[in-house]
């Protein structure tokens, strides 16, 4: 790092400037790069052998199954309160026919999937990222191996510290001093070596493959699985709030909902599902992918976070400039 | 690099990623079915070409219905080649038969909510709508009518405020009509209203007023001469009373003649007998003539008495 020579007083906070564009264009096109990766290995089969298919169902069900419960009866409690109010509130008006298509489109087609991608990232994605994040800077400033970061999500009770290769002490234990220190300080260079190795390794695409893509393809099967759950949970309940418990207004329900449903609306809708679940499932990792710039950031989360939510947001945008502008 | 352990808490992973990734997969399709269903991509359906001059309000995928409900769907909404706007309908195979030949179809566009497309038969004998028929279609847009309403009222207002403007004639009616009333409840009342300030006038009614009191006092003389003592009523009524006496001398008189006449009567009653026998009698007396004749005759013959006039000369 050369040392600023010229005698212009506002040189240094340029420079400073600079750095910060360059290292903020830089993570977003690591972003971009991890982003691509991971859809490469979507398309490789190796990464549904047998091998990988444990870690991908278990990332799957950990992922998904614990939250599918909660979340449907948080949909089901919003979707009631909201349609409830558009009713009554066309009601009043003496708009009360267009009640039903104001609901599907706002529910279904605005709210639903950002309510569903929210959801994902700050009960899923990001918790796990941030964990994810912490156990590699872990396992990459320890001189030990790198260490399963599976046992991470374990209950604390069957959580086991895994064997380190080389002795050296396992997470959470501290070094005691003396003979092991010395003994530690004497192989730290071939540790270092190793570690640097398995780090690069990591950073391959087995390590991709192993670690990264389960993970991502869980967040992404995440938001698929509960938008499509919210979607036919919300399209249940505004049939039942508007008409209640009977069959014979299904057929004009199915008009309304066919009408509102045509192809522009319908790729729209699921190609916003797709990108959200993208935005979701990848940004929390991609950061963790390339390890941390420390000019950036401070905390890890929160910055992933916020870029988080900037995606979504531009996604959401033009999905409304698609569907009405 | 070892291989990770499975914990035994998750010892069907990949039954239970199965079956979420099935789950996922049912709802996916059956939305996808239901979609297609509801827009109709399941039903037969047969054409029908609806034209019109302006096919503003119409969209894809609006109803036709029929009675309130939905028949058809649009389909395309295209510009022929003359100018008028085509619009595609398709109407399922199992509601067609409610449209008929002689079927009308409308466009209304109100103030509030979208146009709406309607189909009324009027005729149910008629024979059935053909596939591929092209109709036209009637507009009703009560939008377009809000201009000429306003024209109309604001053509209503002018002529009103003309009507009622300072120096109209209504105004100066009014004025004037408010004038008369005045009078009518000033200090003359209605007959200075009538005579007003003119001095003719004036004069004309004291004239009027002295010509009534010449005709009260004649009309008490006439009344006088008429119906006093020795009027001309009392010298009628007394005339009245000797004809009334007169009459009852006549009475009189007439009855006596009455029996005159009935002496009379009996009279011309035995004439008339008389007569009839006269009669009797005088055919009567012909025949005993006639008799008398014949004997006569007979004696002739036998004695002549008939002496010969004629002397004859030797």
């Amino acid at each position: 790092m050369t040392t600023p020579t010229s005698p212009l007083p506002f040189a240094a906070p340029l420079r400073e400037m600079q750095r910060w564009a360059l290292d903020w264009l830089v993570s977003w096109w690591q972003l971009l790069h991890f982003t691509v990766l991971v859809a490469t290995l979507a398309f490789a089969p190796s990464s549904y052998n047998r091998r990988a298919r444990p870690v991908l169902a278990r990332e799957i069900v950990l992922g998904t199954a614990p939250h599918l419960l909660w979340f449907s009866l948080m949909t089901t409690f919003i979707s009631l309160v909201i349609i409830r109010i558009v009713v009554v509130t066309s009601a009043s008006y003496g708009l009360s026919r267009y009640a039903l298509e104001m609901v599907v489109r706002v529910l279904v087609l605005e709210l639903i999937p950002l309510t569903v991608a929210l959801f994902v990232a700050l009960r899923n994605t990001l918790p796990a990222g941030v964990a994810f994040a912490q156990q590699l800077a872990e396992t990459r400033s320890k001189s030990g191996g790198f260490q399963v970061a599976h046992s991470a999500r374990l209950p604390a009770e069957v959580r086991q510290p895994a064997p380190a290769p080389d002795g050296a002490p396992a997470a959470g234990e501290a070094p005691t001093l003396g003979e092991a220190a010395e003994e530690a300080a004497a192989a730290a260079p071939a540790r270092l070596a190793e570690a640097a190795g398995r780090d690069a390794e990591l950073r391959g695409i087995s390590g991709l493959q192993r670690e990264f893509f389960p993970r991502a393809m869980a967040g992404m099967f995440a938001v698929w699985l509960l938008g499509a759950v919210s979607c036919v949970l919300t399209l249940v309940l505004a049939y039942l709030s508007i008409y209640g418990f009977t069959p014979y207004a299904l057929q004009g329900y199915t008009r309304v909902v066919g009408q509102i449903f045509n192809p522009a609306m319908s790729m729209i809708l699921v190609l916003k599902i797709v990108f959200f679940s993208f935005a979701v499932g990848m940004i929390p990792l991609a950061s963790a992918y390339f390890g941390a710039s420390a000019r950036l950031r401070h905390v890890h989360g929160l910055s992933d976070m916020v870029r988080m939510f900037s995606v979504l947001l531009l996604i959401e945008a033009a999905s409304l400039m698609g569907n009405y502008y | 690099m070892e291989e990770p352990a499975v914990p035994p808490s998750l010892r069907n992973a990949e039954l239970k990623a199965a079956l979420l990734l099935g789950l996922m997969l049912v709802l996916v399709a059956g939305l996808t079915v239901y979609l297609l269903y509801a827009r109709g991509a399941f039903d037969a359906t047969q054409r029908l070409v609806l034209t019109a001059d302006d096919s503003d309000g119409v969209g894809i995928g609006m109803d036709v219905t029929f009675a309130g409900f939905p028949i058809g769907r649009v389909q395309r909404i295209e510009l022929g080649q003359d100018g008028k706007a085509r619009i595609l309908v398709d109407v399922t195979q199992k509601d067609a038969h409610w449209l008929r030949t002689s079927s009308v179809f409308t466009l209304e566009r109100g103030l509030v909510g979208g146009a709406k497309l309607r189909a009324y038969s009027g005729i149910p004998a008629d024979p059935p709508l053909p596939d591929g028929a092209t109709r036209d279609l009637l507009v009703g847009d009560m939008a377009g009518q809000v201009p000429q309403l306003l024209t109309a009222a604001r053509d209503l207002l002018a002529n009103l405020n003309n009507l009622t403007a300072t120096d109209s004639a209504l105004d100066m009616t009014l004025r004037n009509v408010q004038g008369v009333t005045g009078r009518l409840n000033g200090p003359g009342g209605a007959m200075g209203l009538i005579a007003g300030e003119d001095e003719k006038a004036q004069q004309l009614l004291r004239n009027a007023n002295a010509l009534i009191l010449k005709a009260d006092s004649l009309v008490g003389n006439a009344d006088k001469q008429v119906f006093g003592k020795r009027g001309v009523m009392t010298d009628t009524q007394a005339a009245v009373v000797e004809l009334k006496g007169l009459l009852v001398d006549a009475r009189a008189s007439l009855k006596k003649m009455d029996a005159v006449l009935a002496e009379a009567q009996a009279v011309g009653a035995n004439a008339r007998v008389a007569t009839q026998d006269l009669g009797a009698l005088r055919a009567d007396v012909d025949s005993n003539l006639r008799r008398i004749e014949q004997l006569i005759n007979e004696i002739n013959r036998k004695w002549p008495f008939k002496r010969e006039a004629e002397i004859k000369l030797p």
